[in-house]
């Protein structure tokens, strides 16, 4: 029984896991930045949520669209006047710009909301279905489905809208995309825009599964890291299903080696699939 | 060329401003009719809302201090000045700072930094430089077993909360039997787990489970899974905030349900009752003070004093570590004046005699430095309200039971 429970729980803890990682994927794959503002869009977006729970009593999922329209737009301003200017340059850079963006950002988070741990318990946070002494958190099931459901609109966005292909061209080959007459300028703006709304909304959730301060940032991203590696890069599937296993992983380690190895065990896989196949379980040679 | 004369310039003026430097602290030591004190404390990093609340203690005794004129200090008034560094919650560079304010700063005495693990890091320096240390949040035995004679820490030793912990829940009805423990793998908390875990056995209660979870957990589905499963009537969780505020919320969501849940820490924390409302409600924890207690000294008062200057600059309800820094302050000031000087070793004899009561309860250091006559008291929420509920000389409440 207990292994059904943490199963369950594996999976519930896998499907936000993979939202946390899906923005991180998309930025780092079309447009080769490790963007270490990834973590930051995350907190910014879970202090969205739970301000509007604070002092408007906003329901924390009926906040995700504004999360994720408020960072859109930020994260869209943030690459047409700062990032752009670096992305010819090599991934170092990028590193380097992004970085700094964050400690900014982050220490102006800690000025403005302090780095007290805050968390959003909405009065039915005890909800749960339980059957043959199972049981299942209606709030964790709810944050698994719309961690989900926000992947799927995703990976639909990508393969079906012009946007997407035009964004997915210019990963695979930016010359004859813009041969194409596809506007890069545009689709690198949209990209980063469409990374940092998915981590807003990630980070809206992880507000009420979690809790969040403005030193979390770079926890989630090493998450994000993590996941994004063991899954591959680039593709939305890969953040998936790297989420989903590292979800497993954490808990089943947790299980077998002790709760003092959770996070070693994601390390631990890490490695392992860094041997076995360097391009990450789903990742396709090329895409990197 | 030119090069080379920029380069000259910044050695230049390099080596003029560290002149500088030490001129002006010899001119401040001549006319010093101050008494400065240094404070290395966590103002950033993940440790940034303890180190303020520390600040902001001193500096509600320091404000006091100063607007009646200063500490009497053999019938001279001498001003308070406190330095004040940040270590960005880093051990290492608490230390490092420590030193700084005692060789660079010359500092008088030194005020402590946030918890065991730093203390015990500055505890040694301190030491080396035999200048007295005012410890307000350290409270773990073995910092203090270390022969050290300049380390004084304000917390009684965590080895009382065992007694307390036990004498309470022990004459419940009906009585709780076995017992569930879960801890971050660090120094305040494993340590605090252990004394309660050494004792649970003498106490007739059976160790179910034990469970050491890493610094930045972000997941506790798996060890209250097993917990729940051992159905334990009382499960200990011990960690810092962020671990314990996402352990309950999560023990909450799985339906795990101990008849008692304690946390070290927990609900004295204004921060967790805020973020989880009536989760924490009847939730078990301990503290080193609370506003609620009948402590009472001469210098701001009652401990309910302090409550409301803190309220009033604030706007909420102060915890252990504000009013043991702010009391740091009273210890220190009172042994500047049995004192009469500002000679270390005298004013660290002064610190060893002191006998005081305050708003923070009674002070009086044992001769390892630890203050082993105050207490450790136990709190519960009770519909949004903290609530003394042992040792019983110090309770006013009732303990809810079962939760």
């Amino acid at each position: 029984m207990i292994y059904i429970q943490i199963l369950i729980n594996s999976i519930l803890l896998g499907g936000i896991y993979a939202c946390i990682a899906v923005g991180f994927s998309l930025v780092w794959g079309v447009m080769n930045i490790l963007n270490i503002l990834h973590g930051t869009f995350l907190m910014l977006g879970g202090y969205i949520t739970f301000w509007l729970f604070k002092l408007y009593g906003v329901d924390p999922f009926l906040s995700l669209p504004i999360s994720a329209i408020v960072m859109f737009a930020a994260g869209y301003a943030i690459q047409r006047g700062l990032i752009n200017k670096i992305v010819r340059a090599p991934m170092f850079m990028s590193l380097i710009l992004t970085f700094g963006l964050q400690m900014i950002v982050v220490r102006l988070a800690i000025y403005f909301f302090t780095g007290d741990f805050r968390t959003v318990q909405p009065s039915y946070a005890s909800f749960s279905i339980s059957f043959y002494g199972l049981i299942i958190p209606f709030i964790r099931v709810a944050i698994f489905s719309l961690g989900v459901i926000l992947t799927g609109l995703l990976f639909w966005f990508m393969a079906k809208t012009r946007t997407g292909r035009a964004i997915r061209a210019t990963r695979m080959d930016l010359d004859s995309a813009q041969l194409m007459g596809v506007n890069i300028g545009n689709i690198y703006a949209i990209t980063y825009g469409l990374g940092a709304a998915v981590a807003a909304t990630a980070g809206s959730l992880v507000s009420v599964g979690f809790a969040i301060s403005p030193v979390s940032d770079l926890e989630f991203l090493s998450k994000a890291f993590i996941i994004c590696t063991i899954g591959g890069l680039g593709n939305i599937s890969g953040a998936l299903a790297g989420g989903l296993i590292l979800g497993l992983v954490e808990n089943f380690g947790a299980l077998y080696l002790g709760p003092g190895l959770q996070n070693a065990v994601g390390y631990v896989v890490l490695i392992l699939v860094l041997f076995i196949r360097p391009t990450g379980l789903l990742g396709r040679k090329g895409f990197e | 060329m030119k090069r080379c004369g920029l380069l000259f310039t910044f050695v230049a003026v390099f080596f003029f401003s560290l002149g500088f430097a030490g001129y002006s602290d010899i001119q401040t030591a001549e006319a010093a009719r101050e008494i400065k004190l240094g404070a290395a404390l966590p103002l950033t990093g993940a440790l940034a809302t303890e180190g303020k609340k520390q600040r902001a203690g001193y500096e509600i005794w320091r404000e006091r201090v100063n607007a009646q004129g200063g500490v009497n200090v053999g019938g001279k008034k001498m001003k308070v000045k406190i330095i004040y560094l940040d270590y960005e919650s880093k051990t290492p560079t608490a230390t490092k700072l420590a030193e700084r304010l005692i060789t660079r700063e010359k500092v008088d005495l030194i005020l402590g930094p946030f918890g065991s693990g730093a203390t015990k890091s500055v505890g040694a320096i301190t030491e080396r430089y035999q200048i007295p240390l005012i410890a307000p949040v350290a409270s773990s035995e073995p910092i203090f077993d270390q022969g050290y004679k300049y380390m004084f820490g304000m917390l009684a030793p965590n080895s009382f909360l065992p007694n307390s912990f036990f004498e309470l829940i022990k004459k419940q009805k009906p009585r709780p039997r076995t017992m569930a423990f879960a801890t971050r793998n660090d120094f305040f908390p494993r340590y605090i787990t252990k004394a309660i875990r050494s004792q649970a056995k003498k106490n007739g209660f059976m160790d179910v489970y034990y469970a050491e979870f890493p610094k930045d957990s972000k997941d506790h589905s798996t060890w209250l899974t097993i917990v729940k499963s051992k159905k334990p009537d009382v499960l200990m969780i011990a960690g810092y905030l962020p671990d314990t505020l996402l352990a309950t919320k999560q023990a909450n969501e799985l339906g795990v349900n101990p008849k008692i849940l304690f946390t070290m820490v927990g609900p004295v924390y204004s921060q967790f009752t805020d973020a989880l409302g009536s989760t924490a409600n009847n939730i078990l924890t301990a503290a080193w003070w609370g506003e609620a207690l009948d402590y009472k000294g001469d210098f701001i008062g009652s401990a309910s004093d302090f409550g409301k200057i803190w309220r009033k600059k604030f706007g909420k309800e102060p915890d252990y570590v504000a009013a043991a820094s702010a009391a740091a302050g009273i210890v220190a000031q009172r042994a500047f004046e049995a004192a009469g000087t500002l000679n270390k070793q005298k004013v660290r004899d002064a610190i060893a005699k002191t006998n005081l009561q305050t708003f923070f309860g009674p002070v009086k250091f044992d001769k390892r430095g630890q203050n082993t006559s105050s207490a450790i008291v136990l709190f519960q929420v009770q519909g949004g309200k903290r609530k003394t509920v042992g040792p019983p000389s110090v309770a006013n409440g009732t303990f809810n039971y079962p939760r």
